[in-house]
């Protein structure tokens, strides 16, 4: 049986990330990102991100940040912005804003609650004179001077979670639409280029939601949803399939944006991490979503800061983690939309010590076959259906035939390494048959040009 | 006449170890009014047809003496002698005399009456003292003993009091947490550690009138021991046939040194009316020394229709050998179920729960619950704890350490007793993790459904009931022979 330990040499380490990274800009469907808390521009500039695959950073904004007391506005944290943004802008990186306010419910959650709500921002919000009105104004700020810099902006921050506002309060969500249509009118009159995204949904019946605002007209001036995506979003690729088919069966232009991804436990080993990291990619990638920004791993040591590398708090170094490697490989890989079929790329059987056995007598073999097809950048992805999987199975599988001068190459998606299998052509079929073992690594495989 | 390790091998196939259907026939034998057995009459306790089950590894060397059986085991080996009785009534006396003596690594060589966790533990401790732990406490009682001299060990049991005498001197008494009802007489080199135990004889005393079990009606049928069997760790397959027709799933208890996750892999093949199915599954803790020993447990669902199931292991080659311990099969009917689940939760500081309706009639094995860990276990010594009640009270604590639940998305916590618990007709169980500071110190995650999938049941998190939610899970009852 073939082993796959025998074939980790460090050129074919060097070949696969050279294979995979190269993905041009302009074919780019998928944007495969990071938030940018503070650290993570002195941890990874923007000449940086660009290398490891990020070509989107999603900006988390905060009001009291740009206007600290009303009409006052902070000039040189405006500045900083937009020079960060334009550095990324420089490195091929798209910029979008999250706004981190949402406006209307925020007075009435103060009132109803008793206290006022610190949210994400230390600073409490609202104040007293934090009106509509204002808040309008500072949209149409930021996007007279964001104007030409940013792709999106994201409005309304998880307000089904925090507010209350979705399909159970339907009056609640109403006034939100309200508020959604006044801000993109004021956004929109300043940048008509910029996208904007509504962002009403962190948790539960999404579709539901979305389904409402899209019955009141939102559709007119929203290029799509954003949706939180926790660990425990990416477990079930039904739950997030779901909602995009939801979404997309109400209009199929709407894009589908994420607040982010991620949340992976720091508590669990590295390689844990990593493999998680993988499997996740790939069902989010499956399912259709456009926009997302990695978020880094909760840390006991220092929430946020762990993640795609480590930070020396110390020494204030950078070193990378395993998964680093993994959304660099995977983030130029799964950077075009999913158009697989899984027919194509099939198990044809699987070997046990009671002999060669086909998927439907091992039906919980949970094994995952994907194959993208998409000419000279058409790859096959095979893995168990989820991460943790602690079995080895050593299976054949059949695939589609490369071009005359390609050669089969299969990459562990988790540790880089990467070998040439030996193959078995059908020329009649034209495809090609070869053993390999399913592990909890996703593999991926490509013809590549022997020159 | 002492036996060579070979011969002793094969005589330890006696049992027909690779036969299920010799399995089923052993475990039938439940109970006796009196089981006397002596080394003087030259044959092994398996061999005198008094109802005893012996196990050994094949490196252990296990033979008769001119009076004594004489269980020789490496550090790595193992060697028992299991007898399993039942009572017609709970906490009814028991008097269990063993005339040994034992020259073993600590906790190598043991004496324990067990029903699960509940009874009474000692073992023949670095030939200075009987070391006696009562049911799971942790703490020990040392009498000072000389061990490697011939001592009558006799223990005296009787509701939940146990009194231990060496050579008639009353030495202990103590306190199970519940009278007995099944229990497990169980003698030899069960631990690490090697050594040597000789045992002269064995007398089990149950009064007249307390043995005999008709099985004609359903409490009795209940109160037989389920059908199990322990695999001795060098036996690399089984085959069990007659495979009980009502068995819903498998819980697969392994106990291992491994050095790494996916070290060994089991298959099933299981055969029946449907045609043939594969199951597979692979160890996934890992032992930080050599003498860390794993336990983990796997609940797997079979075809209905299953006949034959056909168990084979496969070990990668590794400069740290993967050993085996033991592998009990034991065959379970599901009660009740939700196995629906659309999201992951987080199980952190707030206990979660389900209840439901169960028929008071049916006694319950066991529970076994999806739920990963996404901590490491050997930096936060968790330990996850399942409260069973039954219309309000309390029946049953189960607890799991969390190193035996792993990281895997199939991870399952499987809660067993060795005693079967009415719970019926108002069940809940609760999780409760045990970690006050889940942000710093991690949590498991387990598996739900919001859409009510379970209608007769709620899942409740810190003790509010959520009527349109429900936890993944599964309720399991053991199988008997009839």
């Amino acid at each position: 049986m073939l082993d796959l330990r025998k074939f980790y040499p460090l050129a074919g380490l060097l070949f696969a990330f050279t294979a995979l990274a190269e993905q041009p800009d302009t074919l780019r469907e998928i944007f495969w990102g990071t938030p940018n808390f503070s650290y993570a521009s002195r941890a990874l500039p923007p000449e940086k991100l660009s290398k490891i695959g990020v070509n989107y950073v999603s900006h988390l904004f905060y009001w009291q940040n740009f206007e600290v007391a009303p009409g006052q506005w902070n000039d040189k944290f405006l500045q900083s912005q937009k020079s960060f943004i334009d550095e990324l802008a420089a490195n091929g990186i798209v910029s979008g804003i999250r706004l981190g306010e949402a406006h209307p419910g925020a007075q009435e959650w103060n009132a109803e609650n008793g206290k006022p709500y610190g949210g994400r921002h230390r600073k409490l919000y609202p104040g007293d004179n934090d009106t509509d009105e204002r808040y309008f104004r500072y949209l149409a700020f930021l996007a007279r001077e964001f104007k030409g810099k940013v792709d999106h902006y994201v409005l309304g921050d998880e307000l089904d979670m925090i507010y209350g506002a979705s399909f159970r309060n339907e009056e609640r969500l109403r006034e939100y639409f309200d508020f959604f249509t006044k801000a993109a009118a004021v956004i929109l009159r300043e940048d008509p280029d910029a996208k904007l995204v509504v962002f009403p949904f962190a948790w539960g019946e999404t579709v539901k939601n979305a389904k409402l605002l899209n019955d009141w007209g939102i559709g007119e001036f929203a290029d799509g949803f954003c949706l939180n995506m926790a660990r425990t979003d990416t477990t079930s690729i039904d739950y997030l399939a779901e909602i995009a088919s939801g979404i997309r069966a109400l209009s199929p232009d709407y894009r589908l944006y994420s607040n982010g991804f991620g949340y992976l436990s720091d508590l669990l080993p590295e390689e844990v991490q990593a493999v998680e990291l993988a499997h996740n990619m790939i069902r989010i990638w499956q399912t259709g979503w456009n926009y997302l920004p990695y978020y880094t791993l909760a840390s006991n040591q220092h929430p946020w800061s762990a993640g795609l590398y480590q930070e020396n708090l110390v020494e204030g170094e950078i070193s990378p983690r395993m998964a680093l490697g993994v959304f660099e490989r995977l983030s130029g890989l799964l950077s075009r939309q999913s158009r697989v079929s899984e027919s194509e790329f099939a198990i044809v059987g699987i070997e046990t010590p009671f002999g060669t056995h086909s998927l439907d007598e091992f039906p919980a073999a949970d094994i995952h076959t994907l194959w993208q097809s998409d000419g000279n950048r058409s790859f096959g992805i095979l893995k168990f259906q989820r991460s943790g999987d602690a079995r080895i199975l050593n299976v054949t599988v059949e695939l589609p035939e490369g071009g005359p001068n390609q050669s089969l190459r299969v990459i562990n998606a988790v540790d880089g390494s990467v070998h040439t299998p030996e193959i078995q052509k059908d020329l009649e079929t034209r495809r090609v048959k070869l053993q390999t073992e399913v592990r909890n690594e996703p593999l991926i495989f490509r013809w590549i040009d022997d020159s | 006449m002492k036996r060579t390790k070979t011969q002793t091998h094969q005589r330890a196939c006696w049992q027909g170890f690779i036969q299920g259907v010799a399995f089923m026939g052993i475990l039938s034998q439940v109970s006796a009014t009196q089981v006397d057995w002596s080394g003087r009459d030259g044959l092994q306790p398996s061999e005198a047809d008094s109802g005893f089950t012996q196990t050994a590894s094949s490196s252990a060397n296990v033979y008769m003496s001119d009076e004594a059986l004489v269980m020789e085991t490496p550090p790595d080996g193992g060697a028992s002698l299991e007898y399993a009785f039942s009572l017609s009534e709970a906490g009814a006396p028991i008097v269990i005399e063993v005339e040994a003596s034992s020259v073993s690594e600590r906790d190598a060589a043991a004496i324990k009456v067990l029903s699960g966790v509940n009874g009474v533990s000692t073992w023949l401790f670095e030939a200075s003292n009987l070391r006696i732990v009562m049911s799971s406490a942790e703490s020990s009682v040392y009498v000072p003993v000389k061990t490697g001299d011939r001592h009558v060990y006799r223990y005296e049991i009787e509701g939940v009091d146990v009194r231990i005498l060496i050579d008639d001197r009353m030495v202990f008494e103590g306190v199970m947490t519940a009278p007995l009802k099944t229990a497990k007489l169980l003698i030899g080199n069960v631990s690490p550690g090697g050594g040597s135990m000789e045992i002269f004889r064995i007398s089990i005393s149950i009064p007249d009138g307390q043995s005999e079990m008709s099985g004609e009606n359903e409490q009795n049928l209940m109160d037989q021991n389920p059908i199990a069997w322990d695999i001795p760790g060098d036996q690399p397959r089984a085959v069990f046939k007659d495979w009980p027709s009502n068995a819903d799933a498998i819980i697969i208890e392994a106990s291992y040194q491994a050095s790494a996750a996916r070290q060994c892999q089991w298959y099933l093949l299981c055969e029946g009316s449907y045609g043939k199915k594969i199951i597979s599954l692979a160890n996934r803790l890992v032992s930080i020394a050599e003498s860390d020993f794993q336990t983990e447990r796997f609940f797997i669902q079979v075809p209905k229709g299953t006949e034959t199931v056909r168990l084979e292991r496969v070990v990668a080659s590794s400069v740290a050998p993967f050993i085996l311990r033991s592998l009990k099969i034991t065959p379970v009917e599901i009660l009740a179920k939700n196995e629906v689940f659309e999201r992951t939760s987080p199980l952190g500081n707030t206990p979660i729960g389900q209840s439901f309706a169960m028929d008071p009639k049916l006694r319950i094995l066991g529970i076994a619950v999806p739920i990963r860990r996404s901590f490491d276990s050997r930096r936060i010594p968790s330990r996850l704890v399942c409260r069973v009640s039954s219309a309000g009270s309390e029946t049953a604590e189960w607890q799991l350490p969390a190193g035996m639940i792993s990281d895997a998305y199939d991870s399952i916590a499987v809660f067993l007793d060795g005693e079967p618990k009415q719970v019926g007709p108002e069940m809940r169980f609760d999780l409760d993790s045990g970690i006050a500071e889940p942000r710093f110190y991690g949590y498991y995650q387990y598996d739900l459904s919001w859409n009510d999938p379970y209608p007769e049941g709620n899942a409740s998190q810190g003790g509010r009931a959520e009527a349109s939610t429900d936890i993944t899970f599964f309720i399991l009852s053991a199988i008997h022979r009839s």
